[in-house]
C-alpha cells in the first residue's frame, strides 16, 4: 500500500486511435436477401434477424406497419398463436418484433441447440402469416387500451405534435390515430405483408455461437418468393415554424421537443455537425444539460441527438420540465444555440467532446450482437466499409472554426419545429 | 462460466477481477451495501438524493464526469431500496482515470452546497416525472405502505413525499456518507482485458489509503405475515381501470425465493402464461396481465398486475386471477410448463451476461448477497424446483392476506 500517491494530478488521458470493426460484406444469400455473419462462439446464443423496408413510412392507414409486424406472431402455417408463443417460450427463445419508420425487423434469439425447432417457426412467422380474424380483434383490443394510456401522457403527446409539425403530411409523419386503428382491415394487413416483406428487399443478419447452422437450417425452411409489389416516396417535406402547443390540464411538467433538418451521414459537414450536437446536447456533459439540469435544475434531464431516417436526417432536443419553467427553459436553449453561432468553443470543451465521441464509437462495436447491430446501421445507409475509421479521423481533425461555421449555417433558432405539452406557458417563477 | 479473481484489501474493500480478451474496453462497477431501507422513515428519498450528489465533486476532483467524459467513459448510477450501484465504461487504456475518480469520492465527497440545491431540485423534477405526471406513476408510493407494516420497504427509492427531498440538510449528507461510503462497504468489480495482479495493484495504489471506516452493525425489521385482506382505490384521471395485488414473500436467500420466482413465470411471465391465455385472450377479462416478483433481499413481494378491459369490475378481475392461482395450489403445473419456464431462465441468465459492464455488475451483485461464485450457480436453484415446489408455493398464497390496489376512474 503506498499511501504518497500524489491525487491532485489527473492520470495521462490517452487517445483512441483504433477500431475494431467487422468487415459489411455480406457472405450469402438467402432467395435474393443477402445474408451478414458475425460469429464468435465464446457466446452462448445465436441471433437471426430479417430486416424489411415495411416501417411506419410506407403505410398507406395509420398504424398498418405496427399492426402487420405485431400479427405475424399470432399464427402462421400451421401453427397458432398460442402454439407459436409456446414453442418460443418452451424452446426459452425470444422472437422479437420492430418497427421504425423506415424498417420492420424479425429476429430470433436462442440456444443454438434449439435451432432446429425454431428456425420452421421463424420462416413461417415471416412467410406465411395467417394474419386470424379473432386474434385480430384481440389485438385491437388491447391495442386500443393501451394507445389511450399513451395519449395520456405528455411525453407522447408532445411527440405527435412535434411529428404533426415537423414532418407535415410526408411518410414518416407518425399516425397515432385510435379511430384510424378500428377501421384497420385483415386485408390491410395481409396486403402490407405481400407489398413490404420480401425477401428480394430484405437483409439477414446472424451473429453469436452457432451462425453456420443457423444458415443451414434457413436454407432449409425459408422459401422463394414473389417479390416486392411497389414501394412510396418521402413525399412533401415543408416543416412549420410555428409553435406547437397543447394545453394538458393538471401537468406537473411540461414536455418539450424542437427540431430541424440535418446533413446525412454520407454528407461532407456531418462529422462537424455531430460535434455541434454532441456539445450541444449530446452527452451529460453537454451545455444545455449542464445548465438547464446542473445549474438550474430545471429538469430530471435534457438532451439533444441527430435521427437518420433513410431519406432525411433531423436534430431533435427533448426534456421534460418542471411546469412553471417552460419559459425560462425556452431561453435557455436559445441562449445555448446562440452562444455556439457567436463564441468559438475552446480547445479543452472540444478535444473533451472527440474522446467521448471515440469512447462511444469503441462502446458501439463492442460485442457481437452490437457488431452485427452495427453492419446493419452500415448496409442499410449504404457505409463503405472505411467509414468509420474516416469518421474518426475527420472528428479528431475539426477545429472551433468548423463547429461555429456549422452552428451559423445550420442552428437558426427561427427554423426549429418547436411542440410544447403541459399546463401552462407563462414566464412566472 | 464467468471466471473472476477476488481479493480484500487492507481497508477491507473487496476486488473482484473478471478477465475478458474479446474487448478493448473495461468496466468499473462499484457497489455500496446502503439503500432505502437504511433511512430513518421520517428522511426517506435520501439515498437516492445522495447518489445524485456522488457527481458533484469530491477532494482532488471538483467534477466527475469531465474528466471521465474526456478519458472516453461513460457512467451511471443508480439506487435501490437495498443498494446503491455506480459504473463505469471506458478504453482500458484509461482505466486509471476511472480508479481515480471513483478512490477520490470514496475518500472525501466535496459537499458543495450548491450542488446539493441543484440536485434537490433535479430528483424533484425526477419526482414528478417518474412518479406523479405519468398516468398511474403512484402506484408503488400507494402500495408499498400498504404491503409493509414493519419493514423500511413501505417506502420508494424515491421517497414518500417530495418534502422529505426539500427538507435534507448538509448535515444529513455527511452524516449518511461517513456512515455508508467507506471501503469495507462497497464492492469493487472490474471487467475486461485487464491481468488481475496488475488491477490489485492498481487498486492498491487508488484505494489503499482509503480509511476502512467503523463496521456496520445492521439489523432490518422482519415483515411478518399476515392472513388479513386489503384494499385501496385510487380515483385517477386515468383512461383505464387497473388492478395490482401483492401478497408478502420470502427473502432472496430462501429456497422458496427460485420456487416463488418459477411460480410467477408460470402464472404471468409470457404470452404463453396461464394467466395471459386464459385471462387476457380467452376470456377478455384484461388486456394486459403480469405476474412477477419484486427481487428484494429482504422479503419481497409477488405482484399479479393488468390493465382491466372496459366493463369488466375490479371484483370480477380479482376473482378470475384468484381462480387461476387456487388451480395450481390444487394441481402442479404440467412437466412442460414446468421446463418452459426454466428454459426462461437460462436464456435469460445468457442474454444478461453481455458485455463487461453487465459481468461487473452481477460479480458485485452475488458478492453482496454473500458468494461472487453464484453467479455461476444461481441456476442450479432453479433447475432443482420441482412441479410440487410450484404448487406448494400457489397453496401459499391462497393463505396469506393480499394487498390491493385499485385505479378506477375518475369520470366514469
Amino acid at each position: 500500500m503506498s499511501v504518497e500517491t500524489d491525487r491532485s494530478i489527473a492520470p495521462e488521458i490517452r487517445r483512441i486511435t483504433d477500431l475494431t470493426i467487422p468487415t459489411p460484406a455480406p457472405i450469402d444469400n438467402l432467395h435474393g436477401a443477402p445474408v451478414f455473419v458475425v460469429e464468435n462462439d465464446s457466446e452462448e446464443l445465436v441471433k437471426i434477424e430479417f430486416v424489411f423496408p415495411a416501417g411506419t413510412g410506407e403505410e398507406t392507414k395509420a398504424l398498418l406497419a405496427t399492426a402487420t409486424s405485431s400479427m405475424l406472431k399470432e399464427g402462421a402455417g400451421e401453427f397458432s398463436s398460442t402454439e407459436i408463443s409456446e414453442i418460443k417460450e418452451y424452446y426459452g427463445a425470444k422472437i422479437q418484433l420492430g418497427v421504425g419508420k423506415d424498417l420492420a425487423s424479425v429476429s430470433l434469439i436462442c440456444l443454438p441447440a434449439n435451432l432446429k425447432n425454431l428456425v420452421p417457426l421463424l420462416a413461417k412467422i415471416i412467410q406465411e402469416p395467417n394474419f386470424p380474424e379473432k386474434e385480430f380483434t384481440g389485438y385491437k383490443r388491447r391495442t386500443r387500451a393501451r394507445l389511450k394510456v399513451n395519449l395520456e401522457k405528455v411525453e407522447i403527446r408532445c411527440r405527435l405534435a412535434f411529428s404533426r409539425a415537423f414532418f407535415g403530411a410526408n411518410k414518416y409523419a407518425e399516425r397515432y390515430d385510435p379511430e384510424a386503428f378500428d377501421q384497420l382491415m385483415r386485408k390491410d394487413l395481409v396486403d402490407f405483408h405481400r407489398a413490404n416483406y420480401a425477401l428480394s428487399d430484405a437483409s439477414v443478419f446472424v451473429s453469436g455461437n452457432g451462425t453456420k447452422e443457423a444458415l443451414e437450417f434457413l436454407k432449409l425452411h425459408v422459401q422463394p418468393d414473389e417479390g416486392r409489389v411497389n414501394l412510396s416516396a418521402i413525399g412533401d417535406f415543408s416543416p412549420s415554424r410555428i409553435t406547437q402547443f397543447q394545453r394538458k390540464e393538471g401537468a406537473l411538467q411540461s414536455a418539450i421537443r424542437m427540431g430541424m433538418p440535418a446533413p446525412s451521414r454520407q454528407h461532407k459537414d456531418y462529422p462537424a455537425f455531430y460535434l455541434t450536437n454532441t456539445i450541444l446536447g449530446g452527452y451529460f456533459g453537454s451545455r444545455l444539460m449542464q445548465n438547464i439540469r446542473e445549474d438550474k435544475g430545471y429538469t430530471y434531464g435534457i438532451g439533444s441527438g441527430i435521427n437518420q431516417l433513410k431519406d432525411l436526417s433531423f436534430l431533435l432536443i427533448s426534456t421534460q420540465v418542471g411546469a412553471k419553467h417552460t419559459h425560462a427553459t425556452l431561453s435557455e436553449i436559445r441562449y445555448e444555440i446562440d452562444r455556439l453561432r457567436t463564441e468559438l468553443v475552446l480547445y479543452d470543451e472540444l478535444d473533451l467532446v472527440k474522446n467521448y465521441t471515440a469512447g462511444s464509437l469503441l462502446r458501439s462495436f463492442d460485442g457481437t450482437f452490437n457488431q452485427a447491430s452495427l453492419l446493419k446501421t452500415m448496409h442499410i445507409h449504404r457505409l463503405s466499409e472505411s467509414y468509420y475509421r474516416e469518421f474518426l479521423t475527420k472528428i479528431y481533425a475539426v477545429e472551433p472554426a468548423d463547429i461555429l461555421r456549422i452552428a451559423t449555417t445550420y442552428f437558426d433558432p427561427d427554423k426549429f419545429t418547436v411542440a410544447i405539452v403541459g399546463e401552462g406557458f407563462s414566464d412566472n417563477e | 462460466m464467468i471466471e473472476f479473481e477476488k481479493f480484500v484489501l487492507g481497508n477491507g474493500l473487496t476486488l473482484l477481477v473478471h478477465r475478458d480478451e474479446n474487448t478493448p474496453l473495461v468496466s468499473v462497477n462499484t457497489l455500496y451495501k446502503v439503500g432505502a431501507r437504511d433511512e430513518s422513515p421520517d428522511k426517506t428519498g435520501f439515498a437516492h438524493l445522495f447518489e445524485h450528489l456522488m457527481f458533484s465533486g469530491s477532494k482532488h476532483v471538483p467534477d466527475f464526469d469531465t474528466p471521465l467524459q474526456r478519458a472516453g467513459g461513460q457512467n451511471n448510477a443508480f439506487t435501490n431500496n437495498d443498494f446503491t450501484n455506480y459504473y463505469v465504461t471506458l478504453p482500458k487504456e484509461n482505466l486509471d482515470t476511472a480508479l481515480w475518480l471513483e478512490s477520490d469520492r470514496m475518500l472525501e465527497l466535496g459537499f458543495s452546497t450548491e450542488a446539493l440545491e441543484v440536485q434537490r431540485k433535479v430528483v424533484i423534477e425526477e419526482f414528478r416525472q417518474r412518479y406523479l405526471n405519468q398516468p398511474f406513476g403512484d402506484l408503488w408510493l400507494t402500495l408499498r405502505p400498504m404491503a409493509y407494516q414493519q419493514h423500511p420497504y413501505q417506502w420508494a427509492t424515491i421517497g414518500k413525499s417530495i418534502a422529505h427531498i426539500e427538507d435534507a440538510t448538509m448535515d444529513d449528507v455527511k452524516q449518511f456518507y461517513n456512515k455508508y461510503y467507506a471501503p469495507s462497504n462497497a464492492i469493487l468489480a472490474i471487467a475486461g482485458n485487464v491481468d488481475p495482479q496488475d488491477i490489485l495493484e492498481r487498486v492498491n495504489k487508488w484505494y489503499g489509503a482509503v480509511p476502512a471506516g467503523n463496521g456496520l452493525a445492521r439489523q432490518y425489521p422482519i415483515e411478518s405475515f399476515s392472513e388479513s385482506n386489503k384494499s385501496e382505490t385510487l380515483e385517477r384521471d386515468v383512461p383505464q381501470k387497473a388492478l395490482h395485488m401483492a401478497w408478502l414473500m420470502s427473502d432472496r436467500l430462501d429456497e422458496e425465493y427460485y420456487k416463488f420466482d418459477l411460480l410467477s413465470d408460470v402464472l404471468g411471465n409470457g404470452k404463453s402464461s396461464r394467466l395471459y391465455q386464459k385471462l387476457v385472450i380467452e376470456k377478455e377479462l384484461f388486456t394486459q396481465l403480469s405476474a412477477f416478483i419484486t427481487g428484494s433481499i429482504d422479503r419481497g413481494l409477488f405482484m399479479v398486475s393488468g390493465m382491466l378491459s372496459e366493463k369488466v369490475s375490479h371484483d370480477e378481475a380479482r376473482e378470475a386471477i384468484l381462480l387461476e392461482i387456487a388451480l395450481l395450489a390444487n394441481e402442479p403445473p404440467s412437466e412442460r410448463e414446468l421446463t418452459k419456464v426454466k428454459n426462461m431462465v437460462l436464456t435469460q441468465k445468457a442474454l444478461s451476461e453481455a458485455g463487461t459492464l453487465s459481468k461487473a455488475m452481477n460479480l458485485s451483485y452475488y458478492e453482496m448477497l454473500g458468494d461472487a461464485n453464484e453467479i455461476n450457480n444461481f441456476q442450479n436453484q432453479y433447475l432443482r424446483v420441482t412441479a410440487k415446489n410450484v404448487q406448494a408455493m400457489a397453496k401459499k398464497l391462497t393463505e396469506r392476506g393480499i394487498n390491493e390496489l385499485r385505479y378506477e376512474r375518475r369520470n366514469g
